[in-house]
């Protein structure tokens, strides 16, 4: 399949991406065989910006970020095909050695679970100074100083006794706002948040977002930030991508998107958020679930739920195609051009 | 965590004496009789019975069991019937002979186990690792005494490179003598006689620990924190090595420290195949001849071992897991 060549400039100008993602796939061996929870999916992040992606559960959103990270497991898991491009070197073809050195300097990730993603049986210190350990030649006193001064900059109190405290010791705000530290700490310049509130009390999670949108402008950081929560990315985000069943379905300006969603599936996701003063309304819910990796539909994926289908979406495959500047949706009824399958 | 030390060195005491009562009763309620198993079935009713009244054992059991208790309590263990020495003489020289050989097992165990267990759990499902398992598999199914056998024939009768049976000067000695006068023989003596039974011993325990350092290391590489180790860039081996080993350690103490203990019990199968004079065939030897104070004696040394290697096993714990830390 050739890639849509019209979905290449929707990143936010004409300058270099930081980021280039072209025809991504990634399959997964499993016991009902072979599943493919990411499908062709392209994109690109420019320098410093804030991207969200958003997506039900198990439409394939930290797939995708497992795989720009290199960290999707080696013994049932491969990247099909595409590339992820940074600096004019395509990552996903990185031997395991060159790609560590990648991460936690050039890319960082905060994942879902702070309550489990921090070693139990070490120190906060010793981790949070393990990034310095990995890409720096600092001495021993000089990590432990720039560890302190990170807590601090995130809000952590006391630092230096939280340095010598045990994850299981700290809340998991606390231990959410240490992860952000080790993710930040060598200033990468891609930082992809995969539902890093969603574990977290409502309040300590606006604390959380403001902090990273507060830290990447600091340090002119690019973030893609993982939620299916829409508000979240609102909050947060220029621009959105918006996934569903492996596939990106719309991209588009945050602003725009809101405003006016291109994609059936989107514009499902709007009426499922719950507004104060619904009164006596049923929240409304995208009947039947998201089609499994393993499933493969002739027609659109989304066609199966989807109140606007017709005929034709259940035999032609939609690809993402422009609509405007920096926009694109992957639906026929928007002009999306389509094609048969098996053409 | 001194007080927590304190406590549980005071736990010791009720399990020790429990035991002591038990093991009391249970030689005396198995048929047989000390006096007619030390003069034999010709000896007169009257001789039997000036036996038994010299022995004590005349009196009736609460009699017996409290002057038991009173001795022991100023680490009396009295005599042995049969060979006329104090008990703690005779478990003096024999419980270090098995704890030499217990530690010397599961040294084996551990090397053996260690790089097995991390390999195949790294490389799942690859050649290394259906290789590791089926040996692992071979280990839990063969008898220890068959693979001693095994081991006499091939090492000492064919190749004749070890010797088959016997323990040599105790370790700590031959040690002593190689600082004392300079001579490294003893001590070579000593180790090559401990060799062979500490393999045959150890290859049980390597199997058992092996597969348990495997299902843990799988368990903990595919934790949400050894993602985040790989992801701030650890090198995979140092992720392997601290992140995830140091986890996957604690089910696996607690697997090694039952395993020790059972050999603190005595190897008596492997203490027979190999002639080594430790105190499983000591308390059987004792059970056979009803040498009453021997057994008693010979348990409780080995129940006080037991208990305190259960606690040195919860130390250990405290020292891997911050959390039980208080």
């Amino acid at each position: 399949m050739t890639l849509p060549t019209s979905v290449d400039n929707l990143n936010n100008g004409g300058a270099a991406p930081l980021l280039q993602v072209n025809g991504l796939s990634v399959s997964f061996r499993s016991e009902g065989g072979l599943v493919r929870p990411v499908r062709d999916v392209s994109f690109e992040i420019g320098k410093g910006e804030t991207v969200g992606l958003v997506g039900e559960s198990g439409s394939g959103k930290s797939v995708l970020s497992f795989a720009l990270m290199g960290l999707l497991p080696p013994h049932n898991s491969r990247i099909d095909g595409g590339e992820v491009l940074m600096d004019g070197r395509d990552l996903s073809r990185l031997r395991r050695r060159a790609m560590s050195k990648l991460r936690g300097r050039d890319i960082s990730m905060i994942f879902q679970e702070p309550m489990t993603s921090l070693n139990p049986v070490y120190t906060i210190g010793n981790q949070i100074e393990e990034v310095f350990r990995n890409h720096t030649s600092m001495g021993k006193k000089e990590r432990r100083e720039r560890a302190i001064d990170l807590l601090e900059r995130v809000g952590v109190p006391r630092a230096p006794e939280i340095m010598a405290s045990y994850p299981h010791q700290l809340s998991g705000g606390m231990r959410q706002r240490v992860m952000i530290v080790m993710a930040i700490a060598l200033k990468p310049r891609l930082l992809i948040a995969d539902e890093p509130t969603t574990a977290l009390d409502v309040t300590v999670q606006a604390q959380i977002l403001r902090l990273i949108g507060r830290l990447a402008e600091e340090d002119g950081m690019a973030v893609i930030l993982i939620s299916h929560n829409l508000g979240v990315i609102a909050r947060v985000c220029q621009r959105v991508m918006v996934m569903y069943a492996g596939q990106l379905v719309e991209v588009a300006p945050a602003a725009e998107l809101y405003r006016h969603p291109r994609h059936p599936y989107t514009r499902h996701l709007f009426e499922c958020i719950p507004r104060i003063g619904m009164g006596g309304h049923r929240l409304n819910y995208i009947e039947g679930s998201v089609p499994h990796p393993g499933d493969e539909l002739p027609g659109c994926r989304f066609a199966p739920r989807c109140r606007e289908a017709d005929e034709g979406c259940l035999e032609r495959e939609p690809e993402l195609a422009a609509l405007s500047e920096g926009r694109a949706s992957r639906c026929l009824k928007e002009g999306g051009a389509g094609f048969a399958s098996g053409d | 965590m001194a007080k927590y030390i304190f406590k549980r060195i005071l736990q010791i005491i009720p399990v020790v004496l429990g035991i002591t009562i038990i093991v009391f009763f249970l030689i005396r309620l198995i048929p047989g009789d000390p006096a007619l198993a030390l003069l034999g079935t010709d000896a007169t009713p009257e001789e039997l019975a000036r036996t038994r009244a010299r022995l004590g054992l005349d009196k009736s059991y609460l009699v017996q069991l409290a002057l038991y208790l009173r001795d022991i309590f100023t680490l009396n263990f009295g005599e042995s019937i049969v060979q006329h020495k104090p008990v703690m003489e005779i478990i003096g020289s024999s419980f270090p002979a098995t704890l030499e050989l217990a530690v010397a097992a599961i040294i084996v165990s551990l090397v053996v186990a260690v790089p097995l267990g991390v390999l195949s759990a790294v490389k799942q499902n690859s050649w290394a690792d259906y290789v590791s398992m089926f040996f692992a598999q071979l280990g839990t199914s063969m008898p220890v005494f068959w693979i001693g056998l095994l081991l006499i024939l091939a090492f000492s009768l064919k190749l004749q490179w070890l010797p088959s049976f016997g323990r040599g000067e105790p370790l700590a000695e031959a040690v002593g003598a190689l600082f004392a006068t300079g001579s490294a023989a003893p001590l070579l003596d000593s180790l090559r006689r401990l060799l062979l039974p500490a393999v045959s011993l150890g290859v049980m325990g390597a199997a058992l620990i092996s597969r348990m350092i495997r299902s843990t290391m799988l368990e903990v590489l595919d934790s949400d924190y050894v993602r985040t180790a790989r992801a701030k860039g650890t090198r995979e081996g140092k992720v392997v090595l601290k992140h995830a080993f140091r986890n996957a350690l604690l089910p696996v103490v607690t697997t090694v420290g039952l395993q020790f203990g059972s050999l603190l019990g005595g190897a008596i199968v492997t203490e027979t195949v190999f002639a080594w004079p430790g105190i499983g065939r000591v308390i059987v030897t004792a059970i056979f001849q009803r040498d009453f104070p021997l057994v008693q004696g010979g348990v409780i040394c080995v129940a006080v071992a037991f208990a305190t290697l259960n606690l040195l096993v919860d130390l250990l714990y405290a020292v891997i897991n911050p959390k039980l830390r208080a």
